[in-house]
């Protein structure tokens, strides 16, 4: 039985997690989840993880950027850099 | 119900998605994304990494832990000769001088840094500036990484 199903009212219609990593050289990249209302969606920063050393390259912001598309944001471009995230869908 | 899906790469899996609703009709897997559907009941933040092929999915790469090691050790996989070239490149004539201002602030970072990952890409540049610089021969490189 999952962990939504033994609460039948539960308002929560899915919930998502996993990560998006961001390239050297970028600014930003996007990871793909599977389609959620953005309307009644929020995404939950878990945070980031990498060997950058300077904050501009370490830290990103998240957005839910479509219905099927958490996208990850930073100011700088060297090295890579991961955060976990989790999407929550509401009814 | 949960269904996990990952990203695949070259074999390697680079990321997964973890995801949990009550009714799956009509949802369809992420895009680029396969589910993987045999029993995998480790965390999934130990999929990174790994190999996949037929929806089984590898052993857990080596841990980078053991490619990190102290400045001491990074110096000892340096000749003596090249030890000696790389500590007194300031005295060194044939060392542009704007070369040796990259140099001493590639020293600095070395030094700032807690360890030396033989898998950061900061490492791999450096050595190879001090292959183009001469103060190590051609492929050397290569031998300190390895």
């Amino acid at each position: 039985m999952s962990l939504l199903s033994q609460f039948s009212t539960s308002p929560i219609k899915s919930i998502q997690t996993g990560t998006v990593t961001i390239n050297g050289g970028n600014t930003s990249d996007s990871a793909s989840i599977t389609a959620v209302s953005t309307s009644k969606s929020f995404v939950i920063h878990n945070g980031c993880y990498g060997s950058n050393t300077a904050l501009a390259d370490f830290m990103c912001s998240l957005a839910l950027s479509s219905s099927t598309t958490v996208t990850a944001t930073r100011s700088g471009v060297a090295n890579t850099t991961t955060a976990a995230f989790t999407v929550v869908e509401f009814y | 119900m949960r269904k996990l899906f990952v990203k695949v790469s070259n074999g390697v899996i680079v990321s997964y998605l973890e995801a949990v609703r009550e009714d799956w009709t009509g949802v369809s897997a992420p895009q680029g994304m396969v589910e993987i559907t045999n029993v995998f009941n480790e965390s999934p933040a130990t999929l990174i990494g790994r190999t996949y092929s037929n929806n089984t999915v590898g052993n857990a790469p080596q841990s980078s832990a053991s490619r990190r090691i102290s400045h001491y050790q990074f110096r000892k996989r340096f000749t003596l000769q090249e030890l000696i070239g790389m500590d007194n490149a300031d005295l060194n004539q044939n060392i542009p001088s704007q070369t040796k201002a990259a140099l001493k602030t590639m020293l600095k970072n070395f030094e700032a840094a807690e360890y030396i990952d033989l898998d950061n890409a900061d490492v791999a540049t450096g050595l190879a500036t001090l292959e183009q610089v001469g103060l190590i021969a051609a492929g050397r490189a290569a031998q300190i990484l390895a």
